[in-house]
C-alpha cells in the first residue's frame, strides 16, 4: 500500500504532463483535421469515445494487474489507422492521436474519480506511454507523415503490414509493462527485473488479445470504415463477460475457503473464529518478511484451512489447540487437512504450506530440510494463537511468547519470531 | 461442441442412430460434391489443420458430458470461404486426428459424421440464405453485412440447432437422458455462447478476402480464437469450481464419517434422474443434485460417538441431535453463492408432506421440490442398504412398497417420478454406482 501511495503521484504528474504536452504540440504543428474531412473527423470521435468508455469500464481482480483492455486495443487501433473505404485517408498525424487519446483517457479516469471508483495513474500512464510509442513508431518514423496531411503510401502488402504494426505492439506493451515495473520498483524499492517478470506475467495473454485487436481494427478498416472498430471489439468484450465469470470463480473458492474454514467451528473442534484469527496475523507476518502479493493470498487460504483436518477427531482437541496435541496426533491432523485441501484440485500452493506446517524449525537447521517459509508462518502463529487463546490481554500475549521462545530454534525459526513481534508491536524481547 | 460420455448402459438402437448419422453425413458430402462449388486445395489444408488444432484444443467435459471448441467457429468461415464440400471436409477431418486415448473409435466415427453434417449444413445455409461466393472487392459496412454477415448468422443458427439435435440424439440413447432435457441444456449452457462468438467466424472472412490478408488473416485470427477459448474454459470452469467445492466439502465429511461418500453419490446421481423423470429446468437440476450430494454435510457437526452407533440403540435425545443435523447442514453452507438454493434442500429435508414435520412443519409444495426429492432419495438409499436383496426379478414397484406405508410423508409425484427413472435407469445402477465413479 505504501509503495502505491508513492508512485501514484509521480505517475499523474508524468501522465498530465503528457496530457499537456501532446496537445500543444498538436495545436502549435496545426495537426488537426479540418471541419469538412468529415471521414476523419468521424472516425477520431468513434475512437475517442470508445476509449472514454473502456477507460470507464475497467477490470481489476485481486492477483491481477489492473488494465482497460478496449480502451488500449481502441487507442492501438487510433495510432494504426490511416485509411477508411474508398480510398479515404485520415489527415492527421502522430501529434494529434496522442492528443485525442489522452484528453480521452483523461476523461475517462475524471469520470470514474468522480464516480468515486479507484483509478491507477501508474496504469493509466503505462497504457497511454504504450500508445505514444505506438503513434511515434507507425506514423511518424516508419510513415514519416507530415502533421496535418494524409500519410504517405508505405507500399507494404497487408500482411507485411500486419507483421509491422504486430511488432510495434510489441514494443509498446513492453515499454508499458517497464514504465509501471520501474516506477512501482523504484518507490518500493524493490528490484526491477522481478517486479518486470511478475508483470509480464500477469499480463502475458491478455495483452496479447489487446495488441492484435487493434492491429486488426486498423487493417479492417479501409473494407469497413469505423464500423471495423465495433465489431472487431465484439470478440474482446465477450472475453471481458468471462473474465467477470473468472472473477466470480475465484470468489466461489473463497468462499468455498471460509465455509471450511468454519466447519471445524460448527462442529466444536476449534474455538470460534481461530482461522480468522490466524489468518489475518499470519498476513501480517507475511506483510513483514517482505512476501510477494501472490504468496499472501496462499498463506492467508492456507490459515484459514490449516485446522480443517481436525474434522475427523473423534473427540476434540481441548479448546481445538493444536499446539498442546501430541507430535503423532498433529501429523495426522496435518495429513487429513492436506488431503482435503488437494481435493479441491486448485490450491495446490496451500497444500504446500499446510504439508510442513508442523514441522519444527530444527529439520531446516540439522537436515537441511526444505520448509516453505510460509509453513513456518502457519507454525508459529497458529502456535501463538492456540497459546492466547484468543486473549487480547498484555499477560496473555507476554506468557504465549514466552513459552513461544522455549521453542525458539529448535520448534520455531527465529526470523519469523522476530517478525510475528515486530507485527504485534513488541520492540524487545519479554523472556 | 462434441460429447464424451460416462459409463452407463446404452440403448440398443444407438448402433442405429451412429449409422443413421454417418449416412446422413455421407449423403450431404456426395450432395455438395454434386451441386456445391469445389475448394481450392491450399485453403482447405490450411482450414483442416485449423480444424484439427481446435478440436485438439477442446476443453472437455464441461458439466459432466458436454464439451466446447472453436471448431464451430472455423466450420462458420470454412463455409464462406471455402463452401459447403470445404466446409463438410473440414467437419470430417477435425475429429479424426485426436490426442484423447479414451475416445473409442465409434466415439470418433460420430463426432466426425456429426461435425462433417454441421459444417455441410452451415455452408448450405449460407448459400442459400444469398451469402456471397465470391468475397473479393466488397467494401462498405452495409455490403459486407447483407452480403456476407446475415448469411453467415443464419448459418451460425443452423449449425447450433444441429449440433444441440445431433447430440441430443447420441446422449438420449448412450446415458437414457430425456431427449428435451438435453437438448434445452445444450442450448441454454452454450447455445448464446455459439452464435456470439460466431461473429469471429465474419471477421475472418473480412480479413481474409475485403481486407486482402489471405492465408495470413488464419495467423491473426487465432487470438480471438484463443480468447474465446479462455472464455469458453472460464465457463467450464466456472462448472468446475462448483463440482470441487461440493467434492472438497464431502471429502471433509468423509474424513469422518468414510461411508458418507458413497451414499452421497448415489443420492446425487438417483436425485438427477429424479428431477430429469419430473422434467424440470437445468439450474433446477443442478440445485437438485447439489442438495442431494450434500444432504448429510451437517453430520461433521454430529459427535463421532453417535454417528458409529445404529439407528436403533440412540435414545429419544441423542436422535434428535443426529436429526438436527439437516438444519446445522445448511447453515454450515451458508455464504457459498452458488449453494444458496440448494440450502433450503438440505434444511428441510425431514419435512413431511402432510406438514407434520421437521424442522418448520412446512407442507405440501411449500417444500422446496430438492428437499422433497432428497427426502425420497435418501429413504430409498435406506431401503436399498437394508434390505441388500437380489433385486434382478423383483420390480421395482415391490421394492420401493415400503415408501406407500406412511401416506402422508413423501410428495406422490416424486416418487412416481422415482419409480419410473429406477425402472428406466435400472435398480443396479442406482444401488452400484457412485463405489468407482
Amino acid at each position: 500500500v505504501n509503495s502505491q501511495a508513492r508512485s501514484e503521484p509521480v505517475a499523474m504528474a508524468l501522465g498530465a504532463l503528457g496530457l499537456v504536452l501532446t496537445v500543444l504540440v498538436a495545436a502549435r504543428a496545426g495537426d488537426t483535421p479540418g471541419w469538412q474531412q468529415q471521414s476523419s473527423i468521424g472516425v477520431v470521435v468513434a475512437f475517442a469515445i470508445t476509449i472514454v468508455l473502456g477507460e470507464w469500464f475497467q477490470l481489476s481482480a485481486p492477483g491481477f494487474r489492473g488494465s482497460a483492455p478496449i480502451a488500449t486495443a481502441a487507442a492501438f487501433g487510433l495510432a494504426f489507422t490511416v485509411e477508411v473505404p474508398q480510398g479515404h485517408f485520415v489527415t492527421y498525424a502522430a501529434g494529434f492521436v496522442l492528443a485525442a487519446t489522452a484528453v480521452s483517457m483523461a476523461l475517462g479516469a475524471g469520470a470514474r474519480i468522480l464516480a468515486g471508483r479507484d483509478v491507477s495513474f501508474v496504469e493509466t500512464t503505462g497504457r497511454f506511454v504504450a500508445v505514444a510509442v505506438v503513434a511515434i513508431l507507425y506514423r511518424t518514423v516508419h510513415l514519416g507523415q507530415q502533421p496535418g496531411t494524409p500519410a504517405p503510401d508505405d507500399g507494404l502488402v497487408p500482411w507485411e503490414l500486419a507483421v509491422l504494426m504486430l511488432a510495434i505492439s510489441v514494443v509498446a506493451l513492453l515499454a508499458d509493462t517497464l514504465f509501471t515495473s520501474v516506477l512501482r520498483a523504484a518507490s518500493a524499492r524493490a528490484s526491477v527485473r522481478r517486479a518486470l517478470v511478475e508483470e509480464i506475467r500477469s499480463s502475458f495473454a491478455l495483452s496479447t488479445a489487446v495488441a492484435v485487436t487493434g492491429v486488426l481494427i486498423a487493417l479492417a478498416a479501409p473494407p469497413l470504415g469505423v464500423a471495423a472498430l465495433p465489431l472487431f471489439l465484439v470478440p474482446l468484450v465477450l472475453t471481458l463477460f468471462a473474465f467477470r465469470r473468472y472473477v466470480s470463480i475465484r470468489a466461489t473458492y473463497l468462499q468455498s475457503i471460509r465455509t471450511l474454514s468454519r466447519l471445524t467451528d460448527a462442529a466444536g473442534y476449534t474455538p470460534a473464529g481461530h482461522s480468522e484469527r490466524v489468518a489475518a496475523l499470519a498476513v501480517r507476518v507475511g506483510r513483514e518478511l517482505g512476501l510477494s502479493e501472490r504468496e499472501l493470498l496462499d498463506l492467508e487460504y492456507a490459515a484459514l484451512l490449516h485446522d480443517i483436518g481436525q474434522v475427523a477427531l473423534v473427540e476434540p482437541i481441548p479448546g481445538g489447540a493444536t499446539v498442546l496435541a501430541a507430535p503423532a496426533d498433529q501429523r495426522r491432523i496435518e495429513a487429513d487437512t492436506v488431503a482435503i485441501v488437494r481435493e479441491t484440485g486448485v490450491f495446490e500452493g496451500v497444500a504446500r504450506i499446510l504439508e510442513h506446517q508442523t514441522t519444527p524449525y530444527r529439520q531446516v537447521r540439522e537436515l537441511g530440510e526444505e520448509i516453505p517459509l510460509t509453513s513456518r508462518i502457519i507454525k508459529l502463529v497458529n502456535a501463538y494463537e492456540d497459546l492466547t487463546a484468543g486473549a487480547r490481554s498484555l499477560r496473555a500475549r507476554e506468557a504465549a511468547i514466552e513459552r513461544i521462545y522455549l521453542g525458539l530454534g529448535y520448534e520455531y525459526d527465529p526470523r519469523v519470531v522476530d517478525a510475528l513481534l515486530r507485527a504485534l508491536g513488541v520492540t524487545t524481547p519479554t523472556g | 461442441v462434441t460429447t464424451r460420455p460416462e459409463q452407463s448402459p446404452p440403448s440398443r438402437l444407438l448402433p442405429f442412430y451412429i449409422a443413421f448419422v454417418v449416412m446422413l453425413a455421407l449423403a450431404l458430402g456426395a450432395f455438395s460434391w454434386r451441386f456445391g462449388r469445389h475448394p481450392d486445395l491450399a485453403p482447405l489444408l490450411l482450414l483442416s489443420g485449423m480444424g484439427i488444432l481446435s478440436f485438439n484444443l477442446r476443453e472437455p467435459t464441461v458439466t459432466s458430458r458436454i464439451g466446447f471448441s472453436f471448431l464451430s467457429i472455423i466450420l462458420l468461415a470454412s463455409g464462406a470461404i471455402l463452401g459447403p464440400l470445404g466446409a463438410w471436409f473440414v467437419g470430417l477431418v477435425s475429429p479424426v486426428i485426436d490426442r484423447d486415448p479414451k475416445m473409442q473409435w465409434f466415439q470418433t466415427l460420430f463426432n466426425a459424421a456429426m461435425t462433417s453434417i454441421i459444417g455441410g449444413a452451415g455452408a448450405w445455409a449460407y448459400v442459400l440464405s444469398r451469402g456471397a461466393q465470391d468475397l473479393n472487392g466488397i467494401t462498405g459496412l452495409a455490403n459486407l453485412t447483407v452480403q456476407v454477415g446475415l448469411p453467415l448468422m443464419v448459418a451460425d443458427l443452423v449449425q447450433c440447432i444441429t449440433n444441440a439435435v445431433l447430440l441430443s440424439g447420441v446422449i438420449h440413447l448412450f446415458q437414457r437422458v430425456p431427449f428435451g432435457v438435453f437438448l434445452r441444456r445444450v442450448l441454454v449452457s452454450s447455445g448464446v455462447a455459439y452464435v456470439g462468438y460466431g461473429i469471429i467466424g465474419f471477421l475472418f472472412v473480412i480479413l481474409w478476402f475485403p481486407a486482402g490478408l489471405g492465408a495470413f488473416s488464419a495467423v491473426l485470427i487465432m487470438a480471438p480464437l484463443l480468447a474465446a477459448r479462455w472464455a469458453f474454459i472460464q465457463y467450464g470452469e466456472e462448472l468446475r469450481s462448483h463440482e470441487r467445492t461440493i467434492d472438497t466439502l464431502v471429502t471433509a465429511l468423509g474424513t469422518k464419517e468414510p461411508s458418507a461418500v458413497d451414499r452421497s453419490r448415489r443420492a446425487a446421481l438417483m436425485a438427477e434422474w429424479v428431477a430429469e423423470e419430473l422434467g424440470l429446468g437445468p439450474h433446477q437440476i443442478g440445485t437438485v443434485r447439489y442438495a442431494a450430494t450434500l444432504h448429510e454435510i451437517g453430520h461433521l457437526g454430529v459427535p463421532v460417538r453417535l454417528l458409529r452407533r445404529a439407528p436403533e440403540t440412540l435414545t429419544e435425545a441423542e436422535r434428535r441431535v443426529v436429526a438436527r443435523h439437516c438444519v446445522m447442514g445448511a447453515r454450515m453452507i451458508e455464504g457459498i453463492d452458488f449453494l444458496e438454493d440448494a440450502r433450503s434442500g438440505i434444511r428441510h429435508q425431514q419435512e413431511r408432506f402432510d406438514g407434520h414435520g421437521r424442522p418448520d412443519g412446512l407442507s405440501g409444495q411449500e417444500i422446496p421440490v430438492a428437499a422433497r426429492i432428497v427426502s425420497v432419495v435418501s429413504a430409498v438409499e435406506d431401503l436399498s442398504t437394508t434390505s441388500p436383496v437380489s433385486t434382478t426379478v423383483v420390480p421395482v414397484a415391490e421394492l420401493l412398497r415400503p415408501l406407500e406405508t406412511d401416506p402422508g410423508r413423501f410428495d406422490p409425484t416424486v416418487v412416481t417420478a422415482t419409480r419410473s427413472a429406477l425402472e428406466k435407469h435400472g435398480w443396479q445402477a442406482a444401488v452400484t454406482s457412485g463405489a468407482g465413479a
